[in-house]
């Protein structure tokens, strides 16, 4: 893609055309060629009856990966491979959550959908799990991280089913702790249309 | 008439007991007082009148007065014209026989009446015309006695004292003369009717009545004026309160809304048969108080606008700011009527309650009619605060753009066209009008774009992100603002979640009511203290741009808070040299002008900026700056700004993703120069991105405005610009667009950025 930036204006106007990718932001894929490092990704865990246990609000922030974030069979596709989900616009949770799709979702037909959550920072309690509305199914629970760390990428695959007057794009709640607070944040990955174009905003919204 | 004859002596007395009340000529000698004074009595000889030869005619002269006694004699006496016999000419109603004549006579007559005290009246006089016998005498109109009525009256004309001395009245032709039209119930009969209209002062309408005899005569004209009085007014009053679903740690509290009165809001008085036209308007008081004037016994209802606005026929302060649906067809701010109707005329206090629409458990029950009127009360205390600071402030018109359809977190502020702020509604996910410092910060971001200079270049943030230094000022500001508007440095942002996480509380039904809360007063410092690389404090971090802020604006002293200036020096400094200054608004420039500003306290700030790992700030571009965040390359962060000489060859950055995309720390580079003289220059900059569609960016700045520049794009690289430049203090904002472009664009990564201006 080569947008025209010839004139700033021009440039805004242009960027806000493809403005959701930057909204998610991403996270440092690996340069192309190299097979994305899996190292710190998380198996699905199973979903949580209690909240997990927060630290205290002085605690030293987690270095190490999460005794949770065990290398795991699962790979995932290629971050680079992948699509932004469109974040919140307002002040968020410091995660890029990325995502791609086995198949087009398609009316009453499991698909299998590849989710990665990058962290831009360390923090602990990192969630990430899909609304349940109706005429959607998700074969999953929440992932759930105990320890992220900076740019440690976190990765599931669910089964969604999404039934014909079932909804456009999933809804996908991220959660996590850091030091200055708890934050979260609602990403929306469509559902129809293929690879359909990202939500669209201007760059200067705030 | 009792006429007064005071004697000497009584007179004596009375001047002697007003000299001793103090009264009395300025001689010191007692006047005496003035004696009861006879008024003149007022002939009245009656209507003209028309008649035939060998009529027998009776004069009128019984409407004559005297204010202050009786009349106590008439006179007549004939004029001109044949003359006749009165049968009696000291009567009040003489009679004489019309005589015959061959053509039309006028006889007059004059009246003269005494009083009971001997005064005479000066003469009245009355014509009589004498056709001859045989003819068709004209009829005379008389279109009644004049009328006070007050508007909205209904008024009766009186037309039944017109006569026809040979025959009958056929017909009556009523026209208005003088005064804003009416309508006449039908202006061809004795008694039409009218309504009278609205006025605001004393007004005079009048109408003319001829008449028409049986013969088809007609009279001359009689005229009547109403005068009409602006109606008589009654006050309404009472008080508006909106419901609130209050905040906790966790989540929104259905189960304990709250009524809050409703501050500076428009509220309306109109009838319920036409609900959309206001019979009276005004707005809320501090207290939600409202006082409306209204005309008695009207029934009315309380409507309640989600706006409030002083507008441009007052003086400064003005507003607008109004809640409403931007998608809606014909976006108009909410509104909320009262379901009761009532009498204008009733004593008691109207006082209208408006509900959130929500169930104690969350569920949404009804139409959610609080959210807009909580949404602006939200953003009246933003502008009590601003007030405070600058009472003449004119803010720009602002829509908070609420709708129960808005989906869940897209909550911004859009600078774009009309100013919006967008709130999101989803109660499922995240629904923002009971989110304070939610609120309160968008606003935060309308103030400074408004009234001082954002050069925040938005995108996505997230809790704890190293931002591009301008983000970081704008996104702090706007929440230590959010803060300083609630005197609250705990700020909340509630959620809904499926799963129950620390700061949930479950509410039924498999969801869980949920609270994102972070402390504006107590942000992390770096870690290890003294490192130049930190995990949190940072001049790149809103968390620690709100937490000086707050800090500098609080009046508790803690840790390395040991300043409070209050709201009107930041606001100085934000309307000043934040303004316009040269570099990118961020704390530097903002800290920098608030050092210049208040000396004094210099130290004080300086121990601030230590405790969030930032230098003592020596001027508007953070230079001597030593510090940086231990995610981002070192030579990615600093020096914040890089010099760079016209014609000194080219300059080196390094450009990052290492803290995300677009608007975090390391995305862009920063280069500054000076240009002393005017000249053509030309700009370039090329990037170590091997890609074949490697697009290295840049803008420029001229003393801190940004220049509309048509660049040469590539590929290929280098991208370059040459312009014909004034001197001044240019800025250079660089960037590989896989790194820093508004939209994913190649591979982001670790590039160089090779930059010359020569």
């Amino acid at each position: 893609m080569q947008p025209n930036y010839l004139v700033p204006t021009l440039r805004l106007a242009t960027g806000a055309a493809l403005l959701s990718l930057v909204l998610a932001g991403c996270g440092k894929p690996p340069p192309p060629g190299e097979p994305t490092a899996p190292a710190q990704d998380a198996v699905p865990a199973a979903p949580a009856a209690e909240p997990a246990p927060s630290p205290p609000p002085d605690a030293p922030p987690p270095t190490d990966p999460s005794p949770a974030a065990q290398p795991a069979a699962y790979q995932g596709p290629a971050l680079d491979s992948m699509l932004a989900a469109t974040p919140s616009a307002k002040l968020s949770v410091p995660v890029d959550l990325r995502y791609r799709f086995d198949a087009e979702p398609l009316a009453n037909q499991p698909v299998t959908l590849h989710l990665a959550a990058v962290s831009r920072v360390a923090g602990s309690n990192l969630h990430v799990s899909v609304k349940q509305t109706q005429g959607l199914q998700v074969a999953s629970g929440p992932l759930e991280v105990q320890k992220a760390t900076v740019a440690g990428v976190y990765r599931q695959q669910l089964s969604v089913t999404r039934s014909a007057a079932g909804p456009e794009k999933l809804r996908i709640l991220v959660t996590m702790e850091m030091p200055e607070g708890t934050a979260f944040g609602y990403y929306s990955v469509p559902l129809t249309g293929g690879n359909p174009p990202q939500k669209l905003e201007s760059v200067k919204q705030r | 008439m009792q006429r007064s004859t005071l004697g000497s002596f009584s007179a004596a007395t009375v001047a002697l007991l007003l000299a001793s009340c103090g009264g009395g000529g300025s001689d010191g000698n007692p006047q005496p007082p003035p004696l009861p004074t006879n008024v003149p009595p007022t002939a009245s000889a009656g209507t003209n009148q028309t008649v035939s030869g060998g009529v027998l005619v009776t004069l009128n002269g019984t409407g004559s007065i005297d204010s202050d006694g009786s009349i106590a004699s008439y006179a007549w006496t004939q004029t001109a014209g044949t003359a006749v016999t009165l049968s009696n000419a000291a009567a009040s109603q003489p009679t004489f026989t019309a005589p015959s004549v061959g053509a039309t006579a006028t006889l007059t007559f004059s009246l003269v009446v005494t009083d009971n005290g001997g005064l005479a009246s000066a003469a009245s006089t009355v014509n009589v015309t004498v056709t001859p016998a045989g003819s068709n005498v004209p009829p005379t109109a008389n279109a009644g006695p004049a009328q006070t009525v007050s508007a909205g009256a209904v008024v009766t004309l009186n037309g039944t004292g017109s006569t026809d001395s040979d025959g009958t009245i056929a017909s009556y032709a009523w026209t208005q003369t003088v005064g804003a039209p009416v309508t006449l119930s039908n202006a061809a009969v004795a008694q039409p009717t009218f309504t009278a209209p609205q006025v605001a002062l004393a007004t005079t309408i009048s109408f003319s009545l001829i008449v028409t005899d049986n013969l088809g005569a007609t009279s001359t004209a009689s005229t009547v004026d109403i005068t009409v009085n602006p109606a008589a007014t009654g006050t309404v009053t009472g008080r508006i309160r909106f419901t609130r679903i209050p905040t906790s740690a966790n989540g929104l509290s259905y189960g304990s809304p709250q009524l809050q009165v409703a501050r500076g809001v428009q509220v309306q008085a109109v009838s319920p048969a036409a609900p959309t036209v206001p019979l009276a308007s005004t707005s809320t008081d501090a207290s939600g108080n409202y006082s409306l004037t209204v005309a008695p016994n009207t029934n009315i209802q309380i409507v309640v606008v989600a706006q409030m606005l002083r507008d441009a026929s007052q003086p400064l302060p003005r507003w607008d700011f109004r809640a409403q649906d931007n998608d809606a067809a014909n976006p108009a701010p909410y509104t909320y009527t009262d379901g009761q109707s009532f009498d204008s005329s009733a004593s008691a206090a109207h006082n209208v309650d408006i509900p959130s629409g929500f169930s104690t458990t969350g569920t949404v029950t009804g139409t959610r009619a609080s959210a807009p009127f909580a949404v602006l009360d939200t953003v009246y205390q933003g502008m009590q605060l601003v007030l405070g600071a600058a009472p003449t402030t004119n803010f720009p018109a602002l829509i908070l753009d609420w709708a129960s359809d808005n989906p869940g977190g897209d909550t911004f502020f859009d600078p774009n066209g009309a100013q919006n702020i967008v709130l999101s509604a989803d109660p499922t996910e995240d629904t923002d009008e009971f989110d304070q410092h939610v609120i309160a910060h968008e606003f935060g971001h309308y103030i400074e774009f408004n009234f001082s200079r954002a050069d925040n270049i938005g995108g996505s943030h997230g809790l704890g992100d190293k931002l591009d230094i301008r983000v970081a000022f704008g996104e702090g500001f706007g929440y230590a603002f959010a803060a300083m508007v609630l005197n609250d440095p705990l700020a909340r942002d509630t959620y809904t979640s499926q799963t129950n996480f620390v700061g949930c509380s479950a509410a039924g039904g498999g969801t869980f009511l949920c609270t994102s809360t972070f402390n504006i007063e107590t942000n992390p410092s770096t870690t290890p203290p003294g490192s130049p690389s930190g995990n949190y404090g940072c001049w790149c971090s809103e968390s620690s741009v709100w937490s000086i802020l707050w800090d500098i604006y609080d009046t508790q002293a803690d840790g390395s808070d040991n300043i409070s200036l209050g709201f009107q020096p930041l606001w100085n400094v934000l309307t000043g040299s934040q303004r316009t200054t040269r570099a990118f608004t961020s704390i530097f420039s903002f800290i920098d002008g608030l050092k210049d500003s208040q000396p004094a306290s210099a130290v004080a700030i300086d121990n601030l900026l230590a405790a969030q790992n930032i230098s003592g700030v020596q001027d508007i571009f953070g230079s001597g700056e030593t510090h940086f965040p231990n995610n981002v390359a070192s030579n990615a962060a600093l020096p914040i700004y890089t010099d760079i000489v016209v014609g000194g060859g080219p300059v080196i950055v390094r450009n990052v993703d290492d803290a995300g995309r677009y608007n975090t720390l390391g995305n862009r580079r920063f280069l500054k120069f000076t240009l002393a003289t005017p000249r053509v220059i030309t700009i370039s900059v090329s990037s170590s991105n091997i890609d074949v569609n490697a697009d290295p960016d840049f803008i420029v700045y001229r003393n801190g405005v940004q220049l509309n520049l048509a660049t040469q794009d590539p590929p290929p690289q280098p991208e370059t610009v040459s312009f014909s430049a004034t001197n001044g203090d240019y800025l250079l904002d660089v960037y590989d667009c896989a790194n820093g472009c508004g939209a994913e664009e190649g591979t982001p990564g670790d590039y160089n950025l090779t930059v010359t201006v020569n």
